[in-house]
């Protein structure tokens, strides 16, 4: 605030010697200072010496109609335009623009219909209706506090600063702050809560992973030696068959040969 | 006279317009820069930037959860057909014990 304060003293003397010429010099510090504020150069008449640029257009109108002067400044330097803005280059002597755009003059009154429009100009409607700036115009009429501040920013500083007493606002930031810290901390402890639990349900599925892998395995394993079995039960099949036939075989061989040497008959025993 | 009057009266205004917009420019400045101090004091945006990269972090982890699952459920097929071998094999053991002591006798 207090550089602030110091900055605004140096600025003020200006303005009060430009108040005093009520000439040409008016309107150009606020048009150098706040490009924002735009305002036309009022009624009096500007010297030729001081705005360079203006000598240059007076003899040599720029374009056919009035309505191609903002086309051709938009030619590529500046998104927007509105026909205020447009004396902004030609006055203020310090911007880049107003350098680089009367090269391009001596082109413009040359090819006078080759214009190429990049962007056709903004609609000035919707600066009226933009809801910020219709809330602020709706904030009601009040004075300032330290009503000697419009006139002399410095006077009676320390008594006025006396009976404000920041306390309150102060205690109000502050609760506001630890709540702001409180909500912040909730909802980052859940989400840490939630990290958490996501770790631990990853490292679940891992484990769990590895056991169905691992039974998968020994499964595999097992399933391989029983399907042995299948094996050992067709051998079985075959060794029977086989048996028999092979006693068949013997008894036929038997019967075929004399009585004499003819063996025992075949009896299974075991053991 | 009351032209002049009135010409030096606006331009007055004007200058007292212009300064009273300086200074609610910089009350304007003052509260917002309040307001950054509140925010930041409470290191809210810290904690919750915090706890979201955090949680970011996870992702990988839940894709390979993600990925898991579906690994489970395949094995989890193939468990359900070794066990239905596994099953058959073993009804199959009963009939080779009858074979086995047919074939003794």
């Amino acid at each position: 605030m207090g550089n602030e304060h110091s900055n605004q003293q140096p600025g003020q003397p200006t303005r009060s010697k430009s108040l005093t010429r009520t000439g040409s010099k008016g309107p150009e510090p606020d048009l150098q200072d706040d490009p924002g504020r735009s305002a036309s150069p009022g009624p009096s008449v500007c010297s030729d010496s001081e705005l360079p640029y203006i000598s240059y257009t007076v003899s040599r109108p720029i374009g056919d109609s009035p309505k191609l002067q903002p086309k051709h400044l938009q030619r590529g330097k500046s998104a927007t335009s509105s026909p205020v803005r447009t004396r902004q280059p030609l006055l203020a002597a310090k911007s880049v623009q107003s350098r680089i755009r009367p090269a391009s003059f001596p082109n413009k009154t040359t090819k006078a219909h080759t214009i190429v429009v990049v962007k056709p100009a903004l609609e000035n409607n919707d600066l009226e209706a933009d809801e910020d700036q219709l809330r602020l115009r709706s904030t009601p009429m009040f004075l300032p506090i330290m009503r000697g501040t419009l006139n002399l920013p410095a006077a009676r500083d320390p008594e006025v600063l006396e009976r404000l007493d920041p306390g309150g606002l102060v205690a109000l930031g502050s609760r506001y702050q630890q709540y702001l810290a409180n909500c912040a901390d909730m909802v980052a402890a859940e989400q840490n809560q939630l990290t958490g639990r996501v770790k631990e349900i990853d490292s679940g599925l891992n484990r769990l992973m590895g056991n169905l892998s691992e039974r998968q395995k020994r499964f595999a394993k097992l399933a391989e030696k029983l399907s042995k079995v299948h094996e050992v039960s067709s051998q079985l099949n075959r060794c029977h068959s086989l048996l028999n036939h092979l006693i068949e075989s013997m008894e036929t061989l038997n019967n075929s040969l004399p009585i004499d040497d003819r063996l025992e008959p075949f009896v299974w025993t075991t053991g | 006279m009351a032209s002049a009057s009135s010409t030096s009266a606006r331009s007055l205004f004007a200058e007292s317009k212009s300064r009273l917009a300086d200074r609610v420019q910089v009350n304007v400045n003052n509260i917002a820069s309040v307001a950054r101090q509140i925010s930041r004091g409470s290191r809210a945006s810290e904690a919750v930037v915090h706890s979201a990269k955090a949680f970011c972090q996870q992702e990988q982890a839940v894709a390979n959860s993600e990925e898991n699952l579906k690994k489970m459920t395949l094995a989890v097929a193939h468990l359900g057909y070794q066990y239905e071998a596994i099953n058959k094999n073993c009804m199959l053991l009963e009939d080779v014990k009858e074979q086995v002591r047919a074939m003794q006798r």
